[in-house]
C-alpha cells in the first residue's frame, strides 16, 4: 500500500479559516469523578475527587483528512471520541463537527457524524448484516424507498455482498470490523470515528482493512476520519497528520513526516574503539548530546556501536567527531537512524 | 422493532414452548375458579359474575403489566452490556423513538400471547364479548402506557447508578396484591384501600373487566379510563424528566456504557 504524506500543515487553523475545518476543538477539559472505596466515602462523604482525562485540548481538523490520536493507554484518546459522539459532555471548552456544537447541537452532529464502535458485541448477533445495517439505516433516517439499495451497496463496499444473508455472529473478527465499519458509513456521514479499528485483525486482515480504508473512506467516500490507534505503522500508513496525546494534552501535532523532522533526525549511530566512557559522559553533560549516550556491546575487534541523540545535527556531529578521535577514539563509520514512529513518540512523550 | 421481533423469535425452543405454556397454563386455572366460582360470584357481581373469566381477564392485564415495567430496563440492561446502546444513542433517532422501538416488539408479543390466553379460555367456557375487543384493547394498551413511566424510572436508575432500582418489581408485588388481579379490590381490607386506589391497574383492570366481559359501553368505563389516562400522563412526564436527568448525569460522569 503506498504511504501518503501528507502537506505540511501548521498543527491548527487560524481562526479565520474555522469554517474549513470539519471539526474544531477549543480548549475541550474533561474530568471525571474518582471512584472511592466505602471506607473513603464514609469518611469524607461531600469530597469529589477527581481525575483530568483533557485539559484544554485545542485542534482543527480539515474536510476530508484522515487524523491520527497516538498515545499511551489513559491518555484521553477514547474520551475525545466520545464527547465528539455526544455520548460524553464536556466540562470545558467547546466541540464543534461540521459547524454543530456537540452540546446545544448534539443531533446535529449526530446528523453528521459516525462512530465506529469497535466492539463487536455492538452488533446484533442474531441477526444478519443485511438486517443489521437496514436497523441503523432506519435509525438514520434513510428514506425506505432507498433503504435497501444503501445497505446492498454497503455490503458490497466493505466486501460482504456474499454474506449479507448470515448471522453477524457467525462471521470472523475481520468480517465483523467491516460490517461495523459498513454501519457506521450507512448514513453517509462527514465524519468517522475510528477508535482502534484493527485491534482484533490478523496482520493481513489489518493491511488489508487499512488499504480498504485509505482508499475506499477516506478516498471515495471522502469522509473526514479521526483514528485513535496505537499501532503506529498504521498512523504513518494512513494519516495526513498525527497527533500525540499524554495525559489529556496535546505534546505534538503534525504530518508525520514534519515530525520525524522535528524529533527524529537527530539520531546517530557511531561504530567507535577505544570509547571512553568518561569522554562520552562529558559530552552529556555539557549538553551537546541529549540523554546518556548508548553504548553496544563491544565486538570481537573492539568495535563497538554507540548511539547519541544530537541536538542541532550534523555540524554538531562533527564537532564531536573531532572532540571523540581528539580523545583518542578511533570511529569507523557515522550515520544518521532513521527513527521508527514508536521511537519517535517514545521520545515526544518523555521530552513532553 | 423488527429487529427485537427476528431476535426473539431466532430463539425458536423459547418461543413455541412459551406458546405451548399458555395453553398448559389455562387448564388449571380452569379448575380453580371453577372450583372458586360459588365463593366470587357476589363479589364479583359487577365485573363479569364468572370467576374464571375475571381470573384469565387480570393475568392477561398483569402480562401486559409486567412486560410494560420491565421490557424497557431489561433492554437498557442488556444494551449496556452489549454495547447496543451507545451505538443507538450516538444515531440522531429521538429518544422517545428509541424507548417505542425497544418496548414495542415484547409488548406486541404480550398482547399476542394474551389473546391466545384468552381464545384458549373461551374455547373452556370463559365468556368473552368479541364485539367489544376493539375498546378493549384500547384499554390494555393504556393499561401498558400508564405503566410504562415506571419502566422508565426504573431504567433512569440503571443508566445513572449501574443497579436496576425498586420500582419494577415495587410495582410488580403491589399490583399483583392490591390491584385486582386475583380478586376484586373491594374485598381487601379497608386499610389498604387508599394503597389500591393509587395504582393504575385498580382502574385498568375495572374497566376492562367490564368492557370485556359485561359488554359494558365507554361511557360507563369512562371514569376509570380518565383516571388511567390521567395517571399515565402525570407519571409520563415525570419519568421522561428523571431519564433526561440520569442520562446527562451518566454523559456528564461518562459512565454511560459502564455496568
Amino acid at each position: 500500500m503506498t504511504t501518503v504524506i501528507a502537506h505540511d500543515t501548521p498543527p491548527t487553523l487560524s481562526h479565520g479559516r474555522a469554517t474549513e475545518a470539519a471539526i474544531s476543538i477549543q480548549h475541550l477539559t474533561k474530568r471525571f469523578p474518582v471512584h472511592r472505596g466505602w471506607k473513603q466515602t464514609l469518611r469524607h462523604p461531600l469530597r469529589g475527587d477527581s481525575t483530568t482525562a483533557l485539559h484544554q485540548i485545542t485542534c482543527d481538523i480539515r474536510r476530508a483528512e484522515f487524523f491520527g490520536l497516538l498515545g499511551p493507554n489513559g491518555a484521553g484518546k477514547t474520551t475525545l471520541f466520545k464527547i465528539l459522539a455526544t455520548l460524553i459532555l464536556p466540562d470545558h471548552g467547546t466541540a464543534r463537527v461540521e459547524g454543530c456544537d456537540v452540546v446545544r447541537d448534539a443531533d446535529g452532529v449526530r446528523r453528521v457524524l459516525a462512530p465506529v464502535i469497535a466492539d463487536e458485541r455492538s452488533l446484533y448477533w442474531r441477526l444478519s448484516a443485511h438486517e443489521n445495517l437496514r436497523l441503523f439505516a432506519v435509525l438514520h433516517g434513510v428514506r425506505p424507498q432507498m433503504l435497501n439499495r444503501r445497505v446492498t451497496e454497503l455490503l458490497e463496499v466493505v466486501r460482504l455482498g456474499e454474506a449479507g444473508a448470515k448471522p453477524a455472529g457467525a462471521f470472523s473478527s475481520g468480517m465483523k470490523q467491516r460490517l461495523l465499519i459498513a454501519r457506521a458509513l450507512i448514513a453517509a456521514p462527514k465524519v468517522l470515528l475510528l477508535d482502534e479499528p484493527t485491534r482484533s485483525l490478523d496482520p493481513i486482515s489489518a493491511r488489508d482493512f487499512r488499504a480498504f480504508l485509505r482508499v475506499e473512506i477516506a478516498g471515495r467516500q471522502g469522509c473526514t476520519v479521526l483514528l485513535a490507534t496505537h499501532n503506529t505503522e498504521e498512523a504513518l500508513q494512513l494519516c495526513d497528520r498525527v497527533a500525540i496525546l499524554n495525559r489529556g494534552k496535546f505534546v505534538a501535532t503534525g504530518a508525520p513526516a514534519a515530525l520525524k523532522e522535528q524529533f527524529g533526525d537527530e539520531r546517530y549511530r557511531l561504530w567507535a574503539r577505544g570509547a571512553d566512557p568518561t569522554a562520552l559522559a562529558s559530552l552529556a553533560e555539557r549538553g551537546v548530546v541529549r540523554g546518556h549516550p548508548l553504548v553496544g556491546e563491544r565486538g570481537p575487534e573492539g568495535w563497538s556501536v554507540v548511539e547519541l541523540d544530537v541536538p542541532g545535527g550534523a555540524p554538531r556531529v562533527a564537532q564531536i567527531l573531532q572532540f571523540l578521535v581528539g580523545r583518542g577514539v578511533a570511529v569507523a563509520r557515522c550515520e544518521r537512524v532513521d527513527l521508527s514512529l514508536a521511537d519517535l513518540i517514545e521520545r515526544v512523550l518523555q521530552r513532553a | 422493532m423488527r429487529a427485537d421481533g427476528l431476535t426473539a423469535l431466532s430463539y425458536r425452543l423459547q418461543t413455541i414452548s412459551m406458546l405451548g405454556g399458555l395453553v398448559v397454563t389455562i387448564v388449571p386455572l380452569y379448575f380453580v375458579a371453577r372450583a372458586l366460582q360459588p365463593v366470587m360470584t357476589r363479589a364479583i357481581a359487577t365485573e363479569g359474575q364468572q370467576y374464571f373469566g375475571f381470573l384469565v381477564v387480570g393475568i392477561i392485564a398483569f402480562f401486559l403489566l409486567t412486560t410494560s415495567v420491565s421490557a424497557l430496563p431489561d433492554a437498557i440492561r442488556a444494551g449496556i452490556t452489549r454495547g447496543t446502546l451507545e451505538a443507538l444513542l450516538a444515531t440522531p433517532t429521538p429518544l422517545p423513538v428509541l424507548f417505542i422501538g425497544m418496548i414495542g416488539f415484547p409488548l406486541l408479543w404480550t398482547i399476542v400471547r394474551g389473546a391466545i390466553m384468552l381464545v384458549s379460555a373461551w374455547v373452556l367456557g370463559a365468556h368473552v364479548a368479541w364485539d367489544r375487543g376493539v375498546p378493549a384493547l384500547g384499554i390494555l394498551v393504556l393499561i401498558a402506557v400508564a405503566h410504562l413511566p415506571f419502566a422508565i424510572l426504573s431504567a433512569s436508575v440503571i443508566i445513572a447508578f449501574k443497579a436496576a432500582g425498586p420500582f419494577s418489581q415495587g410495582v410488580l408485588t403491589v399490583s399483583a396484591l392490591l390491584g385486582g388481579v386475583y380478586y376484586p379490590t373491594h374485598v381487601i381490607p379497608a386499610w389498604l384501600h387508599a394503597i389500591s386506589a393509587v395504582l393504575p391497574l385498580t382502574y385498568g383492570l375495572r374497566a376492562l373487566r367490564r368492557t370485556l366481559l359485561e359488554r359494558a359501553s365507554f361511557g360507563t368505563v369512562a371514569p376509570d379510563v380518565a383516571i388511567l389516562a390521567g395517571f399515565a400522563l402525570v407519571l409520563l412526564a415525570v419519568s421522561l424528566l428523571a431519564f433526561s436527568w440520569a442520562l446527562r448525569y451518566a454523559r456528564r460522569a461518562g459512565t454511560l456504557a459502564q455496568y
